[in-house]
């Protein structure tokens, strides 16, 4: 038998894979996969945009198809459950009349124009498998914010990404839809214009929708959404209000409404329903609700100062910096103020909220991100390179991209400066705070910093890293930079980086979309 | 030896003999063709139109018909990259997931056996009509990093597919009478295929059906 099929083989060319016939160069419109996955109990879920499919991925290698019924993907959700992934779907529809129409493609040719339609839902997938039937949704809605149980949801345009966005006909940008998790159904509650911002209590009874010159307070409990309150932040029609950011205080009473382009903060009572205006000096650039101190704190890129405002009074206390804060991250009974704009700004602040102690870091570059160890001793600044103003070991770090450990029980600004080889793509803490992983743009290592001495020790990698992201209990997933689908995970106690591929090649030859569902189903 | 037997083995050696003296009872041919199954799935892997290579050789069984059969063979491969990328906040160029792209291979095996009916055949040039079963092997590789000998992103998968072809064509040949025990022969035809898809698992599959052609040339003897 060998001796028969050999000549064959030798006449045809066996392909070996160093060389593998390459005469052709092929351009394709979107990625087969995207690295911005959701991690869930035991697995990690892709889409794949190429193919419209989402691929299960687990440890242990196995990876499968998620049926969706022949719904096409166009954004998947992790919920706060951990276990659950909520997929925006597209389903083809075809409304002719005529005969042996099976595929998209024969509705396009046969049928007469207008008769294909794309009907949106969201499903909801566990174990890589659809639970229940699909839910219909409106076709503009592209994001969900989620009670903290996880129970239920809002869904909602964001208005920071329509790219993509095919309403078809008349778009309803006043209502957003809360799903029931549980059970699928749906409720649209008229809210106010472009609302794109929605929060909810701590014992998530009622959710504060968000929109233009309006707020609206929603009860969760009945089941009828129904609307217990609306506040108007403009009286004037013509006098349009945008809310810039948005927080509920601590305790739930209070929500705090900062806006675009005025120096306003509204606070508003949800318990007397009342509405106050904080006079404040310019618009926030950023805001953050501390629970140790019960206060707020604000930043402004146009000012070098932060102002702390307390939930009880509502009075603002104002610090003044060195240079202006952009941006800022809240941990307990601290706020970290850093500057993330175009600007070569340098520093960083650590305030503490409750005595308002301002310890001041500088950072070698400018700042691009800040992340806060889980034990809040330290935190890991990413900078970026600036032009450079010396020469040596200043102008090395100027040119280069850096990582910076800051120790957050330090008075005295403490820190430890790195300078990176490539840009960092990204960082997470081990569980113990301990270290901080870190990934380089290119190099095919995972980085074990000790967040304590500075040091680092490597973890080969199979490919080069585009992102981490928490995995499971304690552990961790990273992306590559790899056609085909490439994830590793990493088990930080046994120090495994186990690494599964060739997921996105699910569907990657794809022929003729098929229309999946008839008008009965 | 009986009389029946005689006469038995005579009818043979005569059958025999006269199928042999039929001028150009057999033939040989080297081919080359293409495929063309025109979809976005064969550009992946280069092969919109794929060529081919083959052997095929013919066996006279009646005037004017001919069993024929042969086999081609076919390697194709593109490079596969992504248009989609974008600019961040920061100026960086961010692109998908496989910025260096991935290659599609495939090699594809084809069997097939049918009829030919040759026309005009004391012409120099003589149409002809042919009809084909075909069956396909086809052997699919991906590889997001090709200069990585062990790259986990190596993928092979196979696929098989059954199909018919029917053809017209032109053939060119001196009269058997006049060329001796030997003739050139060279051929030219163009039909379409049909066939099953070459299903290659959760990867997909790349339709067989499609336009097809075919030139050969080969001694009929």
């Amino acid at each position: 038998m060998k001796k028969s099929i050999l000549p064959l083989l030798v006449l045809s060319g066996c392909m070996s894979w160093e060389n593998l016939p390459n005469n052709w160069n092929n351009y394709q419109s979107d990625a087969l996969w995207d690295a911005d996955l959701v991690a869930v109990d035991g697995g990690v879920y892709v889409n794949l945009p190429a193919s419209k499919q989402v691929a299960h991925v687990k440890p242990d290698g196995e990876w499968t198809l998620v049926d969706l019924k022949g719904g096409q993907p166009t954004r998947i959700v992790g919920a706060p459950d951990g276990k659950s992934l909520l997929v925006f779907a597209e389903v083809p529809f075809c409304d002719s009349t005529e005969r042996g129409i099976k595929t998209v493609e024969d509705c396009l040719e046969k049928g007469d124009d207008g008769d294909l339609r794309w009907e949106s839902e969201v499903d909801i997938v566990r174990d890589g498998a659809l639970i229940g039937d699909p839910t219909p949704l409106g076709n503009h809605f592209n994001a969900l914010a989620f009670t903290s149980d996880g129970s239920q949801a809002v869904a909602y345009l964001d208005y920071s990404d329509t790219s993509g966005l095919n309403f078809g006909g008349l778009l309803n940008a006043t209502e957003v839809v809360f799903l029931d998790l549980a059970t699928g159904a749906t409720t649209a509650v008229p809210v106010g214009f472009a609302a794109d911002r929605i929060l909810f209590d701590q014992d998530d009874t009622i959710a504060v929708v968000f929109s233009e010159s309006k707020v609206v307070v929603v009860e969760l409990e009945s089941g009828n959404y129904d609307r217990l309150v609306t506040y108007s932040l403009s009286q004037d029609v013509d006098i349009q209000v945008h809310p810039q950011d948005a927080a509920l205080t601590p305790d739930g009473r209070y929500a705090l409404v900062t806006v675009q382009g005025s120096g306003d903060l509204y606070t508003l009572d949800l318990e007397a329903e009342s509405i106050n205006i904080v006079d404040l000096d310019a618009s926030p650039s950023s805001m953050g609700v501390e629970k140790v101190s019960n206060s707020t704190a604000l930043v402004y890129a146009s000012r070098s100062q932060v102002d702390v405002l307390d939930h009880e009074y509502f009075d603002v206390e104002t610090l003044d910096l060195d240079e202006p804060a952009t941006d800022l991250k809240i941990g307990n009974g601290f706020a970290m103020l850093y500057n993330t704009s175009a600007t070569n700004y340098h520093d960083i602040y650590r305030l503490d909220t409750e005595d308002l102690n301002l310890v001041e870091y500088r950072a070698k570059n400018p700042v691009v991100s800040l992340q806060i160890a889980p034990d809040e001793g330290h935190a890991v600044v990413v900078t970026r390179p600036e032009p450079a103003s010396g020469s040596g070991l200043e102008a090395l770090t100027d040119n280069n991209w850096g990582v910076e450990i800051l120790s957050l029980t330090s008075d005295r600004g403490h820190s430890i400066n790195l300078i990176s080889e490539s840009k960092p793509v990204g960082v997470a803490f081990s569980s113990d705070s301990a270290y901080a992983l870190v990934l380089l743009e290119g190099v095919d290592a995972l980085l074990k910093l000790d967040l304590y001495a500075g040091t680092t020790t490597e973890l080969a990698l199979a490919d080069s890293p585009l992102g981490i992201g928490a995995f499971g209990d304690g552990g961790f997933y990273i992306t590559h930079d790899a056609a085909l689908g490439l994830v590793s995970f990493y088990n930080p106690d046994t120090e495994e980086l186990s690494a599964v591929g060739q997921f996105a090649i699910g569907g990657l030859l794809s022929g003729e979309t098929e229309l999946p569902r008839t008008e009965k189903e | 030896m009986g009389i029946k037997q005689q006469i038995m083995k005579a009818t043979i050696l005569s059958a025999f003999l006269a199928s042999n003296a039929w001028a150009g009872d057999k033939e040989i041919s080297l081919d080359t063709g293409s495929l063309l199954a025109s979809s976005a799935a064969w550009d992946v892997v280069g092969g919109n139109p794929m060529a081919t290579v083959g052997i095929s050789g013919g066996w006279d069984i009646a005037p004017g018909l001919t069993a024929v059969g042969g086999l081609n063979w076919s390697r194709s491969g593109a490079t596969n990259h992504f248009g989609n990328q974008w600019w961040e906040d920061d100026g960086d160029v961010v692109e998908a997931p496989g910025s260096e792209g991935y290659i599609a291979a495939l090699r594809v095996i084809q069997l097939h056996a049918g009829v030919r009916s040759d026309i005009l055949q004391n012409l120099w040039a003589r149409p002809f009509g042919v009809a084909k079963m075909s069956a396909s092997m086809g052997s699919l590789h991906l590889d997001d990093d090709p200069d990585d000998k062990d790259n986990v992103n190596q993928v092979k998968a196979s696929g098989m597919s059954i199909g018919a072809i029917a053809a017209v064509g032109v053939a060119v040949e001196r009269p058997r009478k006049k060329a001796g025990p030997y003739a050139v022969r060279g051929e030219l035809e163009a039909g379409y295929g049909f066939g099953t898809a070459l299903k290659f698992d959760q990867i997909g599959k790349l339709g067989m059906s499609g336009m097809h052609m075919r030139m050969g040339i080969g001694l009929r003897f």
